[in-house]
């Protein structure tokens, strides 16, 4: 996919020189974290800066288990016109009021300067011991815009409608499509027609998301993740019911809509494909299989859409000394399968084969252009334990958690107090099997995944909290470990 | 893992005595040995390749399993050694009892004094014999860890690794030197759950440290070779010392990884250790062939006494990492196998 054209690849070039001159003194990484809302991206951000700075067990991180991780630290970060990641509001709410923060509502960034014992002659005497951590947090459907920077208004148009129209949709789009009917796209400009217009298109877009259907492929992601432009007229278009035959009136509807569209690209798409996500070295991809899980196949196959469609933004090939100056590629991408806490260990395995079975396509591509790409099952806070429970001759591997208020298991209620061991069902061995089972009926309460709320924590040697994890060790040793020599 | 279709999500209280969770479960239950039987099935299966992201790619070297080094006898020199045996301990037998009778026939207390005697001498018989057996099964255990620790990192379940590790800690406890490592191990393992992973942290928490006392002692060694035989006077000085300096040298980095070789065991060590040099030895040549002749050839050139000293000194590194690679209850897989060129500089340096 050609995203760019040679200004921005110029730009690019020249951002990437002067970042190479700046790094020769401080090495620095950018670490895009991303995922679709819900994924686990501020928890997992939380209690990977958590864990290294009050140095947590991090026990398969090569550095600190070699005990040459000395400190980390969190610094004021470079871009001064991005919002700064709250880190400590979410580790407060957390453990001491152990509840799940806010979810990402726009870009967020952070520096986090790790200090270590460096290897080597190079390590010791050139590059130093120091490694800045620029963590950057973004919402997963921003990405789903940059296919448009390729779209032209009518071709978009025709594919959301289109889409609106599958098996799983077409009841919730029922009351956007009478209002599309209506519409005569010729008509003369209105505002508040314009306004309805996308109104009723974002009620549509906003169904989709909600628990029940999980439904994640859904451009413009900003109608869902506005940021700070909402209401501004970027956001107020929609998509048309367009036939070739209507004159093009530069007064019409249709030609106000096709101005707005291209002002969201300009405006909304382009910048932050520029300033953010061009410049990122590493990038690590959150899924919540689990909510898709339990949603259905359709849920299922949706997010492995808008995980394909994702994943063929990033610029992916290896690094060499030259191309990191003249434009950075991401050379690492890690796939990982979040809350793998609610799951018997004995599944992880299973839900790791998910993870990549729904990136495989992608994958693939990122291999051949030279990047490392792996796919894990992690729980960024592990707010569980592990039980057994012998039940008719067969062992059932349970986890036990305090269950979040209002959750339901068949009949069963939980009130958010009392801890409980849960059977959560069992993964399939084949993930095909779930794929195939899209637009099929299946059997009901075959799997059923309850959020539990944050672990009471647990107090360190040093008489600082420590937070529980599951591989989040392993996938920062993947994402950071080759910089820590 | 056989699992039945029926299985319905469904949700148990903690208060119910057949839920069992994970951190109480008792110590005692992942200390359960593992029988014979139990382990061969298992070699068996084996073969059945499971895909597992996590696994490393073996090194060659570790192919070399505990179960080459034990080479038996063919079986009719068995049947001649113990048939020899039992009649050698038959013949013993006879001599006391006939030395008590003929005690006894001249006085009485002279024949209770050599009974006691001869009691006493089967006491201590019976005490060495168990602690030679003892020291063999330790050395043959350590053998057993390293061959369990290598399959539960290529494709064994979780509960193999915690099992490794579980022995490791039995063959470890009480050790002053290893109580650190033990705390940091039992705070990191229970976090996780990849039997590659657990088998990774456990050789870099448990193993670094002794594998550097190891080279140490082994540099160390080398180092005394070399110069005691580069001013040494007779032939006999040095072939002695080199045969002692290398035995002791074994009987260090057997004890330092948990050994603790008797009189027996060393006999079996250092047939281990020469299988291990007979089977890897082209490698190690390979691996030094430049340095040693580089080496030897410029030692030799300036004294054919020096050079015949950094020859010992080469062939007790040898010995040593051999000795090593036989001891280590864990294969080397995310730590460095120590080669010869690690030592040397440290068997070269002046002063210490």
């Amino acid at each position: 996919m050609k995203l760019t054209d040679i200004w921005d690849e110029t730009r690019l070039v020249l951002d990437g020189i002067a970042a190479y001159a700046g790094e020769t003194l401080e090495p620095t990484i950018r670490l895009g974290v991303t995922g679709l809302s819900g994924a686990g991206k501020t928890v997992f951000i939380t209690s990977l800066i958590h864990n290294l700075v009050s140095g947590g067990r991090l026990p398969l991180l090569d550095a600190a288990a070699e005990g040459r991780l000395h400190r980390a630290y969190l610094r004021p970060q470079p871009d001064d016109n991005v919002p700064r990641f709250d880190y400590e509001r979410h580790i407060k709410d957390i453990i001491e009021n152990r509840i799940w923060p806010e979810g990402t509502k726009r870009i967020s960034q952070l520096r986090l300067t790790l200090e270590f014992e460096p290897v080597g002659f190079w390590g010791r005497n050139i590059r130093g011991g120091k490694l800045n951590l620029d963590i950057i947090d973004y919402p997963g459907e921003w990405l789903l815009d940059l296919p448009l920077l390729n779209l032209s208004y009518a071709d978009w148009s025709k594919q959301t409608i289109a889409t609106s129209q599958h098996a799983a949709r077409k009841q919730i789009a029922k009351p956007w499509h009478e209002l599309l009917e209506k519409i005569d796209p010729s008509a003369p400009a209105d505002e508040a027609q314009a306004r309805q217009c996308a109104e009723q298109f974002t009620t549509y877009l906003r169904k989709c998301r909600g628990e029940k259907f999980s439904l994640n492929a859904l451009p413009p992601g900003r109608f869902l993740m506005p940021g700070d432009l909402e209401g501004s007229p970027a956001l107020t278009f929609a998509p048309l019911i367009i036939n070739d035959r209507q004159v093009q009136d530069r007064n019409s509807l249709l030609a106000m809509m096709e101005r707005r569209f291209e002002s969201y690209k300009s405006v909304v798409v382009k910048p932050f494909f520029l300033d953010h996500f061009a410049r990122l070295d590493r990038q690590i991809i959150l899924v919540d299989a689990l909510t898709a899980l339990n949603a259905g196949p359709d849920a299922l196959q949706d997010m492995e859409t808008a995980l394909t469609d994702i994943l063929r933004c990033f610029r992916p090939g290896k690094n060499s000394w030259l191309s990191s100056i003249l434009a950075r590629r991401v050379d690492r991408i890690l796939v990982a399968a979040t809350k793998a806490d609610h799951l018997h260990h004995d599944d992880h395995d299973r839900l790791e084969a998910i993870a990549k079975r729904m990136t495989v396509k992608a994958t693939e591509r990122a291999s051949i252009a030279g990047a490392q790409v792996e796919a894990l099952a992690l729980s960024a806070i592990r707010a569980t334990r592990e039980a057994n429970v012998n039940q008719n001759g067969e062992d059932l591997g349970l986890v036990a958690g305090t269950p979040v208020d209002g959750q339901k298991i068949g009949r069963k209620r939980f009130d958010g107090d009392k801890e409980t061991a849960l059977f959560p069902g069992d993964l399939p061995e084949d993930p095909d099997h779930l794929f195939e089972a899209s637009g099929k009926k299946v059997k009901p309460e075959k799997f059923r995944f309850v959020r539990f709320r944050p672990p009471a924590p647990e107090i360190g040697p040093g008489g600082q909290p420590i937070l529980p994890h599951i591989r989040l060790d392993r996938a920062l040793d993947f994402l950071i470990s080759d910089q820590l020599l | 893992m056989a699992r039945s279709e029926t299985r319905q999500p469904a949700s148990f209280d903690l208060d119910d005595p057949s839920v069992r969770v994970a951190d109480q479960i008792p110590a005692s239950e992942l200390e359960i040995e593992v029988s014979p039987e139990a382990q061969k099935k298992k070699f068996q299966t084996d073969s059945s390749p499971k895909a597992k992201t996590t696994s490393q790619e073996m090194k060659p070297t570790q192919a070399v399993s505990s179960m080459h080094l034990t080479a038996r006898f063919s079986r009719w020199g068995g049947v001649l050694l113990s048939s020899l045996g039992v009649l050698a301990s038959l013949a013993a037998g006879l001599a006391a009892t006939e030395l008590v009778e003929s005690l006894f026939a001249r006085a009485d207390w002279l024949g209770w004094v050599a009974v006691g005697f001869a009691a006493l001498a089967a006491l201590a018989l019976i005490a060495i014999v168990t602690r030679e057996v003892m020291s063999l099964s330790r050395l043959r255990k350590l053998g057993r860890i390293r061959d369990e620790a290598t399959r539960a990192a290529r494709d064994g379940s979780e509960h193999d690794a915690r099992m490794v590790i579980a022995k490791l800690k039995q063959l470890y406890r009480g050790r002053t030197d290893c109580s650190w490592q033990l705390t940091r191990l039992a705070d990191a393992a229970p976090g996780i759950f990849d039997a590659a992973d657990l088998m990774k942290i456990s050789e870099r928490i448990l193993m670094k440290d002794l594998d550097d006392r190891a080279k140490a002692e082994i540099a160390q060694t080398a180092k005394r070779v070399s110069v005691v035989t580069a001013v040494s006077p007779a032939a006999l000085i040095d072939i002695g010392f080199v045969l002692i300096a290398n035995l002791s040298l074994m009987r260090k980095l057997a004890a330092l990884y948990g050994g603790r070789p008797g009189t027996f065991g060393m006999l079996k060590l250092v047939r281990m250790v020469l299988t291990h040099l007979a089977l890897t030895g082209g490698i190690a040549l390979g691996d030094s062939l430049l340095q040693q002749i580089f080496g030897h050839g410029v030692a030799a050139r300036l004294s054919a006494r020096l050079g015949e000293g950094v020859l010992n000194g080469l062939f007790t590194s040898r010995i040593g990492l051999a000795a090593l690679e036989v001891c280590r209850p864990l294969p080397f897989t995310h730590l460095p196998t120590p080669a010869i060129k690690d030592l040397m500089s440290e068997v070269v340096r002046p002063g210490s």
